[in-house]
């Protein structure tokens, strides 16, 4: 039985297996190495994934989401058409398409995935990620860091014997900063923190909102059709500005009078506030980890978002040095992750290689605040497991009742390093019963386990009854075994194309979408190619298919290369 | 010590052979198979390495007695903290002597000079504009000396507001690492300074933010109520 590795990431997402001592990657049904994290339905109510629906963004808005994985964790519910979807379910349709294809591509059936997920994810988001590998018939082997998956390619590739690395994992939506050491086969993480809402997304929004401005647009008088090709083709700008140093849009929308011109100096000046909100986390990771950033060996860039220069610069300056990225930033997690599944499987050629990783935030408790008598600051906050501990860890703590005949005892769990829980995140709450006493008297031991996953264990004990209590914590984001069967149930009853009609499908989106961002003859051009090839898809001669789809590829090949559709 | 033993080698200062040792050890209890294991031998492996930290500080705070320059450098110093009047010195050498360095503490201490001109916002734009605190390291030396600057202010003027306090926590980010503040400046200092009014920054990690589509809708509902209270008043 194979273990397959996936990256999910909030713009891409990727497959991958161990094979014959090194990570091999799994093309998608479109011959791809990258699938878009974009699920819609189309008009017959099955469910597009892919390429595909990633074209039907801009014809189809209403019916098609992207960037889901902001909302893992949370009760967010996205409409598709008529029907509504959780983070954690269009997770798992994405998740279905990368195992669909890896089975195709293996030949045999799988049921066991490793799935990275960002280091500053919370226990919310990573329930909910296992949970869309459940729903995806995935039983996910491990949950592993991003970072760290990064941090085992470089490992066992570039780095010296002995050394010390930082690595800046900054992707479509999240950022993450780990300081990783590397010595005679063991990868070890020092210290590791994050910002979970800041990734190359919003730098697209500043361009955006930028574009809107400098051509007095109203953002909110567009249509969502109007919205879309605007975020395309600037999209695709933001892109091209890696390696040019000024773009121009000439006509995004119609009321655009003239050439829009953006160079890198711009997009830098405007972005600098997300940009700088780089400095907090790296600033935290070093301090936990006791090193200055002379200290440092290497810094390492993972994340498509580190390819904009004006990152690099950053970084440079703040490391008085170059950093490096020798390996694909989009697939070096993924091929990291491959790497997990390979140890998951005891490959043997990765017998050597140990991981340890980190718990990158403080976990605790609330604890009644004495000192606080006008009520304004709240409970205390009590740690349990302290941030950058080693895991798995396990920790117990005994707290006892706070006054005469108390018979109930309530136990907040929380994550944060705030000195108040006022200030720190909410995981979950539960009460323990406790005979009466003086004050002081009952005791309970509470103990907090950490496990290589990153997901919390909480149990407690009355030392007086013996009694147990446990809890495993139920947040907004993680759903009882009803709302599992309901929510997989609703999704078996979804249709889904068969994997052979994609090609042609993902040519009529790519068609549909030049028609909306096209005017004039153009247009009437794209418009008779396109009812043409459906015509011929119709008669369902097989020969017939293969000869159009060729000839309406290249068409729009033809289109895209002269730039007639920006 | 017991965690020489649990490792297998000598008691010893060469952190590589205690690395060595323990990289060793995990290939029998990896944190995958035996956790329990691994968090033992984790332990000592820390324990060792604490030590070996121990021995090497003492040994070269010895070292810098001993030498001349160090010494000279170390008067050099003493100087400089007795003309600032300043209490701690833990800083690097180098940041002492960076050209940037100085024509930065000048304009602090311009901008520090009372708390009138402290709360000026256009006497800090400098902050803005210097390339050198982009540096990591600097940036957090001096975002650590104006703390402590700001903290002597207030302490001598304790009946004014900073409201600039705002301002410079937006650019040196002291509400995202208040905990780290607290640790070196103690926690009643930092509160003194930072007050309740930016408590850090809770992150609403749970809610769904509304699209800004419904959001014009309230403003505009907003602004329909007041153009109607001003035609009132009128």
């Amino acid at each position: 039985m194979r273990i397959i590795g996936i990256d999910l990431g909030t713009t891409n997402s990727a497959c991958s297996i161990w094979n014959n001592g090194k990570p091999e990657l799994i093309p998608n049904r479109l011959n791809k190495l990258l699938t878009p994290s974009v699920v819609g339905i189309d008009d017959h109510g099955k469910i597009l994934v892919g390429e595909y629906a990633k074209q039907r963004l801009v014809s189809h808005p209403s019916s098609t989401t992207s960037i889901f994985k902001r909302y893992m964790g949370s009760e967010y519910q996205c409409h598709l058409g008529k029907r509504s979807f959780n983070a954690a379910e269009l997770s798992s349709l994405i998740l279905r398409s990368l195992k669909e294809d890896a089975e195709t591509h293996l030949g045999e059936a799988i049921t066991q995935a490793v799935i990275s997920v960002p280091a500053y994810f919370n226990d919310a988001q990573r329930k909910a990620t296992k949970l869309a590998g459940e729903l995806a018939g995935l039983q996910v082997e491990r949950l592993i860091n991003e970072p760290t998956a990064a941090a085992m390619v470089y490992g066992l590739h570039k780095i010296n014997d002995g050394a010390q690395f930082l690595i800046l994992d900054m992707g479509g939506g999240t950022f993450d900063v780990s300081l990783v050491e590397y010595f005679s086969g063991v990868i070890e993480v020092h210290a590791s923190s994050g910002d979970n809402f800041l990734g190359g997304e919003d730098f697209l929004h500043i361009l955006v909102k930028k574009y809107l401005n400098d051509n007095h647009i109203n953002g909110k008088k567009l249509s969502p059709v109007e919205r879309q090709l605007i975020i395309d083709s600037i999209n695709k700008a933001k892109h091209q500005l890696t390696f040019a140093k000024s773009i121009t849009i000439e006509n995004a929308y119609k009321t655009q009078d003239k050439p829009w011109i953006i160079n890198r100096e711009d997009f830098a000046n405007a972005a600098k506030s997300v940009l700088y909100r780089i400095q907090s986390p790296i600033e935290r990771t070093l301090n936990d980890a006791g090193i200055s950033p002379s200290e440092i060996d290497e810094v390492i860039l993972v994340g498509g978002a580190t390819r904009m220069p004006m990152f690099r610069t950053l970084i440079s300056k703040m490391f008085r040095r170059v950093p490096s990225g020798n390996i694909d930033p989009d697939l070096v997690v993924t091929m990291g992750v491959a790497m997990q599944a390979g140890l998951r499987e005891r490959q043997s050629d990765l017998d050597e290689v140990i991981l340890t990783d980190v718990c990158p935030y403080t976990l605790g408790t609330e604890i009644i605040n004495l000192s606080d008598e006008s009520g304004q600051q709240g409970g205390l906050f009590m740690p349990i497991i302290e941030r950058n501990s080693i895991v798995p860890v396990s920790i117990i703590k005994t707290l006892c009742t706070a006054s005469d005949n108390q018979t109930q005892l309530k136990i907040s769990i929380f994550q944060g390093e705030s000195r108040l829980v006022k200030n720190n995140v909410f995981l979950g709450e539960f009460d323990i019963k406790v005979p009466k006493g003086p004050e002081g008297k009952e005791t309970i031991d509470v103990r907090y386990s950490y496990d290589m996953n990153g997901l919390l264990d909480v149990d407690v004990t009355v030392n007086s009854t013996g009694n147990t209590y446990q809890k495993i914590i139920k947040n907004s984001g993680t759903l009882s075994k009803k709302e599992i069967k309901a929510s997989k149930e609703k999704l078996a009853n979804l249709k889904f194309h068969p994997r052979e009609s994609v090609t042609s499908r993902l040519l009529i989106a790519r068609a549909e979408k030049y028609y909306e961002s096209s005017l004039g003859e153009n247009r009437e051009y794209v418009g008779s190619i396109l009812s043409q090839f459906e015509k011929t898809l119709e008669k369902q001669n097989v020969r017939d298919i293969k000869v159009s789809t060729h000839q309406f590829e290249q068409a729009l090949d033809r289109f895209e290369q002269q730039g007639i559709f920006t | 010590m017991n965690c020489w033993k649990a490792l297998g080698i000598a008691p010893t200062s060469d952190k590589f052979a205690i690395k060595k040792a323990y990289a060793a050890k995990l290939k029998h209890h990896k944190p995958d198979e035996d956790p329990d294991g691994f968090t033992i031998v984790h332990r000592h492996y820390k324990q060792a390495l604490k030590g070996c930290d121990d021995t090497q500080n003492n040994r070269t705070y010895k070292e810098e007695n001993i030498h001349p320059v160090n010494q000279l450098i170390h008067e050099v110093l003493n100087i400089k903290t007795k003309v600032k009047k300043k209490t701690e010195n833990k800083l690097h050498i180098s940041l002492y002597f960076k050209p940037e360095w100085l024509i930065l503490n000048a304009q602090i201490s311009q901008a520090l000079a009372s708390p009138q001109t402290a709360n000026k916002k256009y006497g800090w734009n400098f902050l803005e504009k210097s390339e050198a605190l982009l540096d990591l390291e600097f940036r957090v030396f001096v975002s650590n000396y104006v703390f402590e600057a700001l903290l002597a202010l207030k302490n001598k003027h304790p009946r004014k507001k900073f409201t600039i306090i705002r301002t410079l926590d937006i650019f040196f980010r002291w509400s995202d690492k208040r905990d780290i503040l607290e640790q070196r400046f103690g926690y009643a200092n930092t509160q003194h300074l930072l007050g309740k009014h930016i408590a850090k920054k809770k992150i609403k990690q749970f809610t769904w933010h509304r699209p800004s589509a419904y959001q014009s809708i309230w403003k505009s509902f907003c602004y329909f109520l007041s153009m109607i209270a001003l035609k009132l008043t009128i």
